[in-house]
């Protein structure tokens, strides 16, 4: 889903940039909160962003100017909200730019804006309004997952259609011609992501449940987890 | 991630360049960058190319393997991304996906068509994007990330923000190492023939023990820290480095060159 060095014109970096900045001065200074808090969250975050930058790394190639791969940043919003993915994902997509050749330096802002903004968002709303309707947790945290990485790759698509409108059937062509290319990988792999996410916290809900619960996924009620892991 | 991607790494701590000022080289990548995304493809983006490429295997002395290994995948990967550019959508209305071969204004595929404008678009998208690329890569191969790190100490972020940025940089190396091992051990115990859903199970619980491996590491390292008495910034000492005028007029002289080139096969081509 990163949009590759280059593939964006110049007026269009700029407008994602300057999109993306507040969100990520806002996560910035949600991140700077949460460590003067705890120093122990520190260490939280920056293996959060680790986990992050590793699932996504895991790139399939995707004929739209981009590339297919979990995102990961469903997981980052439930555990620590969106504001702090913000600047999660964006460190983690300048590592990537730099270590990976993945994504680029100038098409930042609008990587940023898609996965470390948009994505982490949709995932949360979604997974809000199930925990708001009292609906199971694997249903909030399936969608959270799987929502966030096809917001994700929505976002692309028209920023992709925005930057290249087909010469002839315009915007609306273009951002056919890409959403179409991505669904054939990213509705299978968003879903799988969905899937990964539900066995992924039923893994840490049975053997780190106070850290979920310190986190505030976990309510102080559900302590059957807990008692299984400590009987272990 | 794969060892590539860490030779990169490795190859910046190795690079004579590691010794210059973290500034200078991210002016000239930088410049390099822009360069290339504002300028022609020919001959700006092919020259930035070339100087990216001439700086990393000269000067900078970079393995030419090194360089093949972590330019090939993304040079593949832009130009299956620029194939969409190449084509344009005439709707699903009057062309059926049986419709395949050449036609008048160029290659039918379906509703899709591939016309010699559309190629060139794509050649000239692939063109800025490698160089860009490129340039980055100059950056990546001659500076570790831990000095870019400190580095952004001089523009004023925030000291915790450029500690978690840092602290996310040395866990990767740790998480790899960690889901890598467990992976190793799900192997052994067969768990890669094992049914498709144990399968499934088996994938998460290992990104689970993965992360709660680097969790439990990063805390142990926490309390490390809080023992040899960090409170509030991880300040490290970073060796002084000298301006070179020759490092910044060299750079200059290569950027000078590309948009004087530009502007004369510009000008040539409007004669």
């Amino acid at each position: 889903m990163h949009i590759a060095e280059g593939f964006l014109p110049p007026l269009q970096c700029a407008l994602w940039f300057a999109a993306s900045t507040p969100f990520v001065i806002h996560g910035a200074r949600e991140v700077i909160r949460k460590a003067k808090e705890s120093p122990e969250n520190k260490m939280l975050l920056a293996a959060a962003g680790a986990f992050t930058f590793v699932l996504s790394a895991i790139k399939l190639p995707s004929v739209t100017g981009s590339s297919s791969h979990p995102t990961g940043t469903g997981a980052g919003a439930i555990l620590f909200g969106p504001p702090v993915m913000a600047f999660l994902g964006t460190v983690v997509l300048l590592f990537q730019a730099l270590l990976l050749a993945h994504g680029g330096l100038t098409t930042l802002g609008a990587n940023v804006f898609s996965m470390a903004i948009v994505g982490p968002w949709c995932g949360y709303a979604f997974y809000r309004l199930v925990r708001r309707v009292n609906g199971p947790a694997w249903l909030g945290i399936f969608l959270a997952m799987a929502v966030a990485d096809l917001a994700t790759y929505c976002t692309t698509s028209l920023q992709l259609a925005l930057a290249f409108p087909d010469p002839v059937s315009g915007f609306a062509g273009a951002v056919t011609k890409f959403l179409g290319i991505f669904a054939l990988t990213q509705i299978p792999l968003a879903l799988a992501e969905g899937v990964l996410g539900i066995l992924l916290f039923g893994f840490l809900g049975r053997v780190v449940p106070h850290e979920l619960r310190r986190l505030g996924v976990l309510s102080s009620k559900n302590t059957g987890a807990e008692k299984e892991a400590s009987h272990a | 991630m794969n060892a590539q991607n860490i030779a990169i790494d490795a190859a910046a701590w190795d690079s004579p360049w590691r010794r210059r000022r973290v500034g200078e080289k991210v002016l000239l990548s930088g410049s390099l960058v822009m360069t290339a995304l504002l300028s022609d493809p020919w001959p700006g983006c092919v020259l930035v190319a070339a100087v990216a490429l001439v700086l990393m295997l000269g000067p900078a002395r970079i393995r030419p393997l090194l360089v093949l290994g972590v330019m090939g995948a993304p040079a593949v990967f832009l130009l299956i991304g620029t194939l969409p550019v190449a084509a344009t959508w005439h709707g699903m209305g009057d062309l059926a996906w049986g419709n395949l071969g050449w036609a008048t204004d160029g290659f039918a595929l379906g509703p899709l068509r591939i016309t010699p404008g559309g190629v060139a678009r794509a050649a000239a998208l692939w063109a800025h994007s490698l160089a860009g690329t490129l340039a980055v890569i100059l950056l990546a191969t001659t500076t570790p990330m831990v000095d870019l790190m400190g580095w952004l100490r001089i523009l004023r972020i925030p000291d915790p923000l450029i500690e978690i940025a840092s602290l996310t940089y040395r866990l990767l190396f740790l998480l790899l190492g960690t889901t890598l091992a467990i992976r190793e051990a799900q192997r052994a115990r067969l768990g890669d023939v094992a049914s498709w859903r144990r399968r499934w199970s088996i994938v998460a619980n290992a990104l689970g023990s993965a992360l709660i491996t680097t969790w439990d590491r990063a805390t142990r390292l926490q309390a490390g820290l809080e023992g040899r008495g960090y409170e509030d910034a991880l300040l490290t000492l970073s060796p002084t480095r000298a301006r070179s005028w020759a490092f910044l007029l060299t750079g200059g002289a290569c950027l000078a060159g590309i948009w004087s080139s530009s502007l004369a096969w510009t000008l040539w081509g409007a004669r």
